[in-house]
């Protein structure tokens, strides 16, 4: 437990000193240097800014006995830690081994170093815990075995969603390539399309269960009649038998994965797997462009390289695949879900900013070595956060057309408006501090909930148009106020 | 020219240099020497325009390092101790990154870094990802991304440190070849020898002010020994401590 509470502190210190909002202020440094150095303190105060959220959702559970209602809310819920705890293990375990704080380690007879990484990470995922663990204690009120089911889910779901980002940083975040090449980029999209099929995954899986279920008879409906996979799974907790059967497969399967993936990652930590290629001496040629391009391109380069970074889109990713597979098996795109799904994604493409920061990482000291001005190291990470929302808004408004004919073209505007204005949003309330100083600051979620809010009222500016009736009108208004944000973001 | 004038950098409640100054003037290379911890990195990080000053005036070339950190960064080529770079790119990309930030032209900048990769052996490494290099070919790569816009000023932190002889040897006649040109360097390192050997005046920073400042002649003079190490010792009150030290060490193993 020392060795996490070590690297829990290592890594917290290490954080607070990029962050410049903080390192100016020395009231703030010290509440925060406080925070940062002991994992109790700083868990617990994050554990307090989740807690509201988990009353207002068990408050929801409270006040129905309807189980199907119950059901379906713990399975929305259930995202929450899944999700989390996914994201926090790809793009914080990729920083971490990157930041260079297992070194030390290494020199140590030490058998199974990354059970301390996965230590430390369950440590950093378990604040999310609280956001569903009233809504356990609610239904263990009413419902004691359904309950503590519902609990021991929520826990499983946490590990799984830990697994699977262990699985994308064994696979994507420890090798390292000896040689860039032309065909380098093609297998760094390819890498990137392959992370996001296996996030896509369970979705392909409860399809498969649908198709399983209208094609093959009874036993087709004896498994249709309970969803196999997480979060769906954690609505069988009305029949406790079959849940409590699925959930020690879960368990033992998870197990298994766990205990070889540790051994794994910690055999690529110790020793990094090299891709050794031959290449021949070449003159150094530079393409003539601008800063702002080149340090586009730059980030875009690292993304393809550190796919485990590509993690942190999730978010925009997980509410696309939702509207893809209903689309997909219902045959219909109703054009008021193609809007929806556009203004969410453009709402959460603000998600992306903590992986666009963290990917300058230990870089950082490098860059503040050149000249480049805060406003165009701003604007370069606008542009990179837009990447993945942009491809997924057009995916999206491409299967509107194919469902609803030419007319959902005129949508087109919102899904390249809309993620420029929730990044750039997002960038001014991180980087409106004064100077030229370049840093990164600590993203905390209780600060993405209020960038979600100040995002949601901007948008919302928008959609009330649109809602109207007034398609053009609100589109106009979406240009109107990325331009303006253009010339906050240039005024930095 | 480089004028560092009663400087004072702390943080929060920490005072780690406390009224260093000193100049450096056109064509001459200036030794920052002291222990670990005396200050010398942070003050070169704030003549590098990267750390801001508490209080004090720093100037480079005439530009205010408080009021234009940006512009001063336009001319100095700074090179720090441990070499910090983007591991996944190669030297081919960070070179041409670092050309499109600092606006060097194409037909200069691919001259002025075939000439380096010429001269610190690089060649083979350019398409290789950064973070598989050893550490003194990143060294290599750290250099020439300070040297590629032709810096008035040259800020090198413990620079000699993993490279090979050779190259150590080609940065040695580099720095003597930029102060020909009327270059201001300072540069710190704990290679005494070197220090000797190329600096034109040196100031010994200790517990983060400078205890004595001069050419090497005039260090002689003031501390009564011959060679800067034995000079160095004796002003950072080192020697007999050092000697008590390897008396308690010996003890023990």
């Amino acid at each position: 437990m020392n060795i996490v509470y070590l690297i829990y502190r290592e890594v917290h210190y290490r954080i607070l000193q990029r962050n410049p909002l903080i390192t100016r202020d020395a009231k703030r440094y010290n509440d925060a240097l406080k925070n940062a150095l002991s994992m109790w303190r700083g868990l617990g105060y994050q554990s307090i800014s989740y807690i509201f959220l988990g009353l207002f959702s068990a408050m929801g559970i409270a006040f129905t006995t309807n189980k199907e209602v119950i059901s379906s809310m713990s399975v929305f819920l259930a995202i929450l830690p899944f999700v989390f705890a996914i994201y926090i293990t790809a793009i914080q375990g990729t920083n971490v081994v990157y930041m260079g704080v297992f070194e030390p380690l290494k020199m140590l007879p030490v058998k199974i170093g990354s059970r301390y990484l996965s230590l430390y990470l369950l440590a950093e995922i378990s604040p999310s815990f609280v956001i569903v663990l009233p809504t356990s204690i609610v239904i263990m009120m009413k419902y004691p075995i359904e309950g503590i089911l519902s609990l021991a889910w929520f826990v499983t779901g946490m590990l799984l969603g830990h697994v699977i980002g262990l699985t994308i940083l064994n696979f994507f975040g420890l090798k390292i390539r000896q040689r860039a090449g032309k065909k380098e980029i093609v297998r760094g999209i390819f890498r990137a399309i392959f992370l996001f099929l296996f996030i896509g995954i369970f979705y392909a899986i409860v399809y498969l269960q649908d198709y399983i279920k209208e094609h093959s008879g009874e036993w087709g409906e004896f498994i249709g009649k309970y969803s196999l996979v997480y979060p769906f799974s954690v609505g069988t907790v009305f029949t406790p038998a079959y849940s409590f059967f699925l959930l020690i497969i879960y368990i033992l399967v998870l197990f298994s994965f766990y205990y070889i993936l540790l051994r794994k990652i910690w055999g690529r930590i110790v020793e990094p797997r090299i891709v050794a290629e031959k290449g021949k001496v070449s003159k150094f040629k530079a393409v003539k462009m601008g800063a702002l391009r080149a340090l586009f391109l730059k980030d875009f380069k690292i993304l393809l390289r550190k796919t485990a970074l590509l993690a942190g889109f999730l978010v925009p990713i997980y509410i696309v695949f939702p509207q893809i597979f209903f689309a997909l098996s219902n045959g219909k795109f109703p054009e008021e879900q193609l809007l929806i799904t556009l203004f969410m994604l453009g709402i959460f493409a603000a998600t992306g900013t903590d992986a666009i920061l963290k990917l300058e990482s230990m870089s950082l000291d490098f860059l503040r070595t050149l000249p480049l001005r805060k406003r165009d190291f701003v604007s370069a990470k606008i542009l990179s956060m837009c990447v993945v929302p942009w491809a997924l808004g057009l995916l999206i408004l491409i299967l509107g057309i194919y469902y609803n004919g030419p007319y959902a073209l005129s949508y087109l505007p919102l899904p390249i408006l809309l993620p420029p204005i929730s990044a750039s949003i997002s960038m001014l309330y991180y980087f409106h501090y004064k100077g030229e100083e370049i840093g990164i600051p600590d993203l905390r979620w209780s600060d993405f909930i209020i960038l979600l809010l100040l995002i949601g009222a901007v948008l919302g500016a928008i959609g009330a148009p649109i809602m109207l009736g007034y398609l053009y009108l609100g589109e106009i208004v979406a240009a109107a106020e990325l331009f303006i944000l253009i010339l906050f973001v240039r005024s930095l | 020219m480089i004028i560092v004038e009663n400087l004072h950098k702390s943080f929060m409640e920490a005072e780690v240099i406390k009224g260093i100054s000193f100049t450096v003037n056109d064509g001459e290379i200036y030794g920052l020497l002291g222990p670990n911890g005396s200050g010398k990195s942070t003050t070169l990080k704030i003549v590098s325009g990267i750390l801001s000053p508490t209080s004090g005036r720093v100037e480079v070339e005439g530009i205010d390092v408080t009021k234009d950190p940006i512009g001063v960064k336009k001319i100095v080529g700074y090179v720090p101790e441990t070499p910090v770079l983007y591991e996944s790119l190669t030297p081919n990309e960070l070179f041409s990154l670092i050309g499109s930030i600092r606006n060097i032209p194409v037909d200069v900048l691919e001259k002025r870094v075939n000439r380096f990769v010429d001269a610190f052996g690089l060649g083979e490494y350019m398409d290789q990802f950064i973070g598989t290099l050893s550490f003194g070919t990143k060294q290599k790569v750290s250099l020439i991304s300070a040297f590629l816009h032709d810096p008035r000023a040259i800020v090198l932190d413990e620079s000699m440190n993993g490279l090979d002889p050779k190259s150590a040897r080609i940065l040695r006649e580099l720095l003597l070849g930029f102060k020909e040109d009327g270059k201001s360097i300072v540069f710190s390192t704990h290679v005494l020898p070197l220090a000797e050997m190329i600096c034109d005046r040196i100031g010994l920073i200790y517990q983060g002010k400078i205890i004595a400042e001069g050419t090497m002649d005039e260090l002689r003079e003031k501390a009564h020994e011959e060679n800067l190490e034995d000079i160095f010792l004796k002003l950072t009150e080192g020697k007999e401590e050092m000697l008590s030290i390897i008396q308690a060490l010996r003890e023990v193993l």
